[in-house]
């Protein structure tokens, strides 16, 4: 019973942490900064709810499969992500730099 | 063929058994011998693309111990720097300030290079775009990340792992 509602609570823990990932992709202005809300927060988010699993599952095989699942979903995300940020960089995608969030934020500023 | 290379591969092709038998889970004759089939047919179609000595620094007992120190300290990142992206997210005005920066490092070792891109990429807040030699161009979502990844602790904590020659 208590370890259900444990299992419970890091699924929804993992749940929030992609919502948060979709909603960086909606908001965010250029695919840069896109890459670090959508990758990043879904490392930990699918991290969790696999977690999640193995708790609810035990010690037994599949349990280790999904361990196995979270090492390489680790491993390989940065590698994806990085080479869609190389190869945005390297077609020159330009980036929304600093000077962008300072005019935003001028314009927020006198907008209100 | 020397030695050391030698050893690689043998390492190689028994991590790569222990793995087998991990997913696979049994130890019936027949899928301990298609397994070390499969993984001898994968060490020897790979046999000058692994990972060899003059690449990585050598296993020790202190290496590895040093190793999942690293891993742990970086998870530990890891979940921090999820919930400040988070915040920045969900916070209404969004305060980010993309910055692109461009650093040195001082390690030698290819894998030690690579480990630390993927570290920085799989911090939330910080991505590795280009990885020159040993500079790495890295965008940051604030300006604060950026500062911080030039002079990051778990850099020095690769460079330890690095330094056991």
């Amino acid at each position: 019973m208590i370890l259900e509602g444990i299992t419970l609570f890091i699924l929804v823990c993992g749940l929030f942490f992609f919502m948060v990932g979709l909603m960086g992709l909606l908001r965010f202005p250029d695919p840069y900064t896109r890459l670090h809300a959508t990758t990043k927060c879904d490392t930990l988010g699918l991290g969790l709810i696999l977690f999640s699993l193995i708790l609810y599952q035990g010690l037994t095989p599949p349990s280790i499969k999904l361990a196995i699942i979270i090492v390489f979903i680790w491993l390989s995300n940065p590698t994806g992500a990085h080479a869609i940020a190389k190869a945005a960089h390297s077609v020159d995608i330009p980036m929304k730099l600093v000077e962008y969030q300072e005019n935003k934020s001028m314009e927020e500023d006198t907008s209100l | 063929m020397d030695a050391g290379r030698l050893r690689t591969q043998i390492g190689t092709t028994v991590i790569l058994f222990a793995f087998w038998l991990m997913i696979t889970w049994s130890l019936h004759y027949q899928q301990v011998i298609a397994g070390l089939i499969c993984c001898l047919i994968v060490v020897w179609f790979c046999r000058d693309i692994l990972i060899f000595r003059e690449e990585r620094p050598a296993i020790t007992i202190s290496t590895i111990i040093k190793v999942i120190k690293f891993v742990v300290l970086h998870f530990i990142a890891v979940v921090e720097a999820n919930i400040q992206v988070a915040k920045i997210v969900l916070s209404p005005k969004m305060p980010i300030s993309p910055t692109v920066i461009e650093f040195k490092t001082q390690l030698k070792n290819d894998l030690c290079k690579v480990i630390l891109a993927n570290a920085i990429t799989l911090t939330p807040g910080t991505l590795t775009i280009d990885l020159e030699d040993d500079v790495y161009l890295v965008h940051a979502l604030t300006k604060q990340n950026a500062l911080d990844v030039v002079d990051w602790d778990l850099a020095v904590k690769l460079m330890d792992i690095e330094g056991e020659e």
